[in-house]
């Protein structure tokens, strides 16, 4: 069951990443990457992480991708008129390594087995809201208060760049 | 140009109360019509019918004398006056010594009547009123609206709700346009014919008819 | 318990969760045009009938369905026709996901199983809430750029900008009662929600939060697109994002709206006033489990009574309008008076055997579960049907907002609020000492 669950969430994830990059209307993959990131929420269930898996939803699929349409909206962008050169050396060179280190980790991943299978036995709270709490709020706490800071940065930083457009 | 919105009080400007205040106006009007429903201003149509007003102007009808003939002598101040054009009239002599002309096709085309009244004042004769009192006239073709001698004079009731008439056919090539004018029809009194049917074509033709 | 036992009960679980708003769709498009008429001192709908049956106007929800079903169908030539088609499917399918996580009674425990009654038991259960209630902006989204036309592109833009700024006072106002219930359990914060404040009140989360109360209203209003904040569709102003549609595309946002209406009626009740929880009787006093006398029967006897006492009242205001309906009409119509008369008395006569029946055979612990389930269901039901006719209540009351209010009253009046909210409400637990 879970074996299914892992590999078929992955497949979704990783094709669904393939069409973010491969479609030319920016909304197709403005969607795909919507799908991809319920796929890796679906996995994060299998994980036992009910936690991650829901704020996966609301933060990333629900929130940053319904921006990202939204912009698409807002600009109202076509589909990409203009296009670099198909393929160049540099672009090649980077799929071969993608595709390398892609074969790696699908080795890996058959060799030891669903990573739920991987992780072994858990604690009983595992996942939950309130171990990710104490998690965070101990042993994260430095961590998390300066991300908090560099986003508070860079919002700060998007108004100014925004008023001193006008 | 700025228009001063006015001055909110503290508690106007934090709308609940204003709202929860608004929200009680609708309910007691929710509350009024649905205990009290025969309070209600709205009619209900077809069941219940209001009185026309004693002045109204609604379908018209041709006036007949006391031996059954119609008033009208075909004199032709209607359709000169009617504004909409939709009066069609085709006189023939009359029999009696004392007028000249009755008509023998008196027609309104009620879709391009536009129920002013023209005609009521241009006649010299009292032939014509609206005061029939109907208002609703429903059919289901263009044609049903072409309202002919006959029904102007008897037409009883409604006649659109008693179903439509049988279509007559089509004159044919070398057939005369206008219908026989059969002893029933002198007489004033023939077989109710209600509507005739007839394309606006066969309409546009009969006009240049000269009798 | 056998496997085919629990996988009936899961598809059981699920098609509640699925059949409660779908079935509420024509109650509320009913009240909606019924209420809206009273309010405005017309009759509203009264004239299509079945047999001359006209259920005060309901029939014309099933003529408007046999209406959509059969008009035609078009996709515009321009429009992009697979967002166009997916959008409307989008919308609907993600609403009626996000009731899944609402419990309609409390957990039923029979013959030693324990049963969730609602759809999705999930730990977070209210972020599930939110997070899916945040996907329907998609719908929005693809039907305005699957159309490929100008206007429902900008009601598309102005419908998610507005239900993204919403989705943050709703989050904020939402976690003053996580503080104060710790936990984020649906079924536990109803469960929480049974037990008395000062000994008498219930404590409901109106009660101590009502800031966030009102707060989470007004955003759930913006989030279902309702009026005061309808600016998406404004019907008599400005052109809405499904100005392409026709027919039963159509009519899926239609509906999506109204599922939308009782997916926010649900959870407001669940969050502020009570959830199925019957005030004063918790399931425990209900089922008898704390060892104390259960109070099911008793309170659904009580219930019954009502109906039969119900029952005949309504008899004499059936009676006059019989005479008004034979002296108003010729056809069926004038029979309708007859079939509600039986009705009421059918109603009542069920009723009083019911009642019998539970008298002379007092029901097991089983049975008693059973009870408290339905009657934790229906008052559920109850407040849900109730909050949703308050929307429409609103909607026939307040105006709309201008779009820059109601940017203005997103951005600068409710969400410093419901900060504010959360920040007064962790002052005032650490000082209680909870
Ligand atoms: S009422 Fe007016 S428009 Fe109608 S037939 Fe008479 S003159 Fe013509
Ligand atoms: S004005 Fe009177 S008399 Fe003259 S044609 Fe018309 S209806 Fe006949």
């Amino acid at each position: 069951m879970n074996a299914i669950l892992f590999w078929s969430c992955a497949v979704v994830a990783v094709t669904a990443a393939l069409f973010v990059i491969s479609r030319r209307s920016p909304l197709a993959s403005a969607v795909a990457l919507a799908v991809n990131m319920v796929a890796l929420a679906a996995l994060f269930a299998g994980l036992s992480a009910p936690f991650l898996f829901i704020i996966q939803l609301l933060v990333y699929a629900g929130a940053v991708v319904v921006f990202i349409v939204f912009v698409i909206m807002l600009l109202n962008l076509g589909e990409e008129e203009t296009r670099g050169a198909l393929v160049s050396r540099g672009k090649l060179l980077a799929s071969a390594l993608a595709c390398c280190l892609g074969l790696a980790l699908l080795l890996r991943a058959v060799a030891a087995g669903t990573p739920r299978e991987a992780a072994g036995a858990l604690p009983a709270d595992f996942g939950g809201i309130e171990s990710i709490g104490q998690e965070i709020f101990t042993r994260w706490l430095l961590p998390f208060e300066v991300t908090g800071l560099i986003l508070l940065v860079g919002i700060v930083g998007a108004v100014v760049l925004a008023k001193r457009g006008e | 140009m700025k228009v001063p919105s006015p001055k909110l009080t503290f508690w106007e400007r934090i709308y609940v109360v204003e709202i929860i205040r608004g929200l009680g106006v609708t309910m007691g009007h929710l509350l009024k019509n649905l205990f009290r429903q025969s309070e209600m201003p709205t009619v209900q149509f077809p069941e219940e019918i209001k009185p026309v007003a004693t002045r109204h102007r609604s379908r018209h009808r041709l006036t007949v004398r006391e031996d059954g003939t119609p008033k009208c002598v075909a004199c032709m101040c209607c359709p000169t006056a009617c504004p909409a054009s939709c009066i069609h009239i085709i006189a023939q002599e009359a029999d009696a010594p004392w007028k000249e002309k009755k008509p023998r096709v008196f027609e309104i085309d009620l879709l391009r009547c536009v129920f002013c009244g023209f005609c009521v004042e241009a006649c010299p004769e009292d032939a014509i009123r609206m005061d029939t009192g109907e208002v609703t006239i429903v059919g289901t073709r263009r044609e049903d609206f072409i309202v002919g001698l006959d029904f102007l004079l008897h037409g009883e009731g409604n006649a659109w709700r008693e179903g439509r008439p049988e279509e007559k056919p089509q004159p044919g090539p070398g057939e005369p346009l206008l219908p026989p004018s059969t002893p029933e029809e002198e007489s004033g009194r023939g077989p109710r014919q209600v509507l005739r049917p007839k394309l606006p074509s066969a309409w546009e033709t009969v006009r240049e008819v000269k009798p | 318990m056998e496997p085919w036992v629990e996988w009936t009960i899961m598809g059981g679980r699920a098609a509640v969760a699925w059949v409660i708003p779908l079935m509420l769709i024509p109650l509320l498009v009913w009240m909606e045009r019924k209420a809206s008429a009273y309010i405005q001192d017309r009759t509203g709908p009264n004239r299509a009938a079945i047999l001359g049956l006209r259920f005060g106007g309901i029939i014309h929800a099933l003529a408007d369905v046999v209406k959509l079903i059969f008009k035609e169908d078009i996709t515009p030539a321009r429009a992009r026709p697979f967002w166009y088609n997916l959008a409307p499917i989008v919308a609907m399918t993600f609403a009626l996901l996000t009731f899944a996580a609402l419990p309609f009674a409390d957990v039923l425990r029979v013959g030693g199983h324990e049963i969730p009654l609602q759809a999705l038991r999930l730990n977070p259960g209210l972020l599930w809430m939110l997070a899916i209630g945040s996907f329907g902006v998609f719908g929005i989204v693809f039907a305005g750029w699957g159309s490929n036309s100008s206007y429902p592109l900008l009601g598309g833009i102005r419908g998610s900008a507005q239900m993204i700024s919403y989705e943050l006072s709703l989050g904020l106002s939402v976690v003053g009662i996580l503080m104060i219930f710790s936990t984020i359990d649906l079924n536990e914060i109803v469960r929480a929600q049974g037990k008395l404040l000062f000994g008498f009140l219930p404590m409901w989360g109106v009660v101590v939060q009502p800031v966030a109360a009102v707060i989470f209203m007004a955003a759930a209003l913006a989030e279902a697109n309702r009026n005061p904040f309808d600016l998406m569709e404004a019907d008599s102003e400005i052109v809405a994002f499904h100005l392409e549609y026709s027919s039963l595309r159509f009519a899926l946002f239609m509906m999506t709206e109204y599922v939308h209406i009782t997916v926010a009626s649900g959870l407001t009740v669940t969050l502020f006033f009570g959830g199925w929880q019957i005030p004063w009787l918790t399931t425990e006093r209900l089922t008898g489990s704390a060892g104390d006398l259960a109070l099911a029967v008793p309170a659904l006897l009580v219930v019954l009574g009502l109906l039969v006492l119900l029952s005949l009242v309504l008899l004499a205001p059936t009676r006059r309008w019989h005479r008004t309906l034979q002296r108003l009409y010729v056809d069926a119509r004038r029979h309708e008076a007859k079939f509600w008369t039986v009705v009421l008395l059918l109603q009542a006569i069920g009723a009083l055997a019911l009642g019998a029946y539970l008298f002379l055979n007092p029901p097991g612990a089983d049975g008693l579960a059973a009870i408290t389930a339905a009657l934790q269901f229906v008052s559920f039901m109850v407040k849900v049907t109730f909050f949703g006719f308050a929307f429409i209540w609103v909607r026939w009351t307040l105006p709309r907002f201008r779009y820059d209010q109601l940017m203005a009253l997103g951005w600068k009046g409710m969400l410093p609020l419901a900060l504010a909210n959360v920040v007064v409400t962790g002052f005032v637990l650490l000082l209680v000492g909870k």
